[in-house]
């Protein structure tokens, strides 16, 4: 029994750091980084890449979960013409100068529409 | 045995502050960091950052210009920590700790104005290409510059 939960511990413990960047990290990418050159930095690949169209525009989101010291939060990178363009928390894309980045995201990640009234 | 304990106290008190007084630099507030303007000049920013000190000075050149960057401690919050004195009977001695994040001013035309200014992270991503261009120099020159102060 103690020996499975010893797995079972290691396992999640494990499978948290192979999933999550951390927050020291993101202060080492630089706009226009290709995505290999991003995952060397991270020292892991994205949990998905999305490619995405918004206002004509190509981009691939590449999705993470970033260490917030208690769980994870979503954390999205963008890159236009395989150049990193902007990097961010949902919120961060959606403030953005460039409005196209806020409507890409969206798209990313489809705000759930609430159900009809009856 | 009360002597002892208190001693131990004082000692560990003592420790704590020695800590924090030998700290090589002394932080930025965000107090400070909201009276910045870019365009303010060199002198003008010395005097809003009051005694506060960089913890790292260096030049890094881009597209043909010198630049300057100071970089900072900014104090963002406080964090707990503690520290178990047995005499025997053991007391956990709570002790917060600031904790910091690399905040970096960077100062154009030879130095005597300000450029940008923010954590490494907010200045790399910024939307104005001209500052977020200056990043990758600036972060090869400050690793430079780390490992010389490591050395000396």
């Amino acid at each position: 029994m103690i020996r499975l939960l010893a797995v079972l511990c290691l396992a999640l413990l494990t499978s948290g750091c192979l999933t999550t960047i951390s927050h020291y990290q993101l202060s080492q990418f630089n706009r226009g980084m290709s995505p290999p050159e991003v995952t060397e930095k991270l020292k892991k690949p994205p949990l998905i890449s999305i490619p995405v169209v918004a206002d004509g525009r190509s981009f691939i989101l590449d999705r993470y979960f970033l260490n917030n010291g208690m769980g994870a939060d979503i954390y999205y990178l963008a890159y236009e013409g395989n150049r990193l363009l902007f990097w961010g928390y949902v919120s961060e894309f959606r403030r953005h100068p460039d409005a196209t980045l806020g409507r890409a995201v969206d798209k990313a990640i489809p705000v759930p529409t609430p159900a009809p009234a009856r | 045995m009360k002597n002892t304990a208190l001693l131990k106290l004082l000692g560990s008190c003592l420790a704590v502050l020695l800590t924090v007084g030998c700290a090589t630099s002394v932080p930025l507030q965000r107090a400070q960091v909201d009276s910045f303007r870019t365009g303010d000049s060199a002198s003008d920013l010395q005097v809003k950052l009051g005694k506060s000190t960089p913890t790292l000075e260096h030049s890094f050149a881009y597209a043909g210009a010198q630049y300057l960057a100071r970089h900072f401690n900014l104090q963002t919050g406080m964090q707990q920590s503690g520290t178990v004195v047995c005499t025997p009977t053991c007391m956990y001695i709570p002790i917060m700790v600031p904790v910091y994040t690399q905040f970096v001013i960077v100062y154009g035309d030879a130095g005597r104005t300000v450029r940008a200014y923010g954590t490494l992270e907010e200045l790399s991503k910024s939307p104005e290409e001209s500052v977020s261009a200056l990043m990758p120099g600036l972060k090869v020159a400050m690793e430079k510059a780390q490992a010389e102060k490591k050395k000396g």
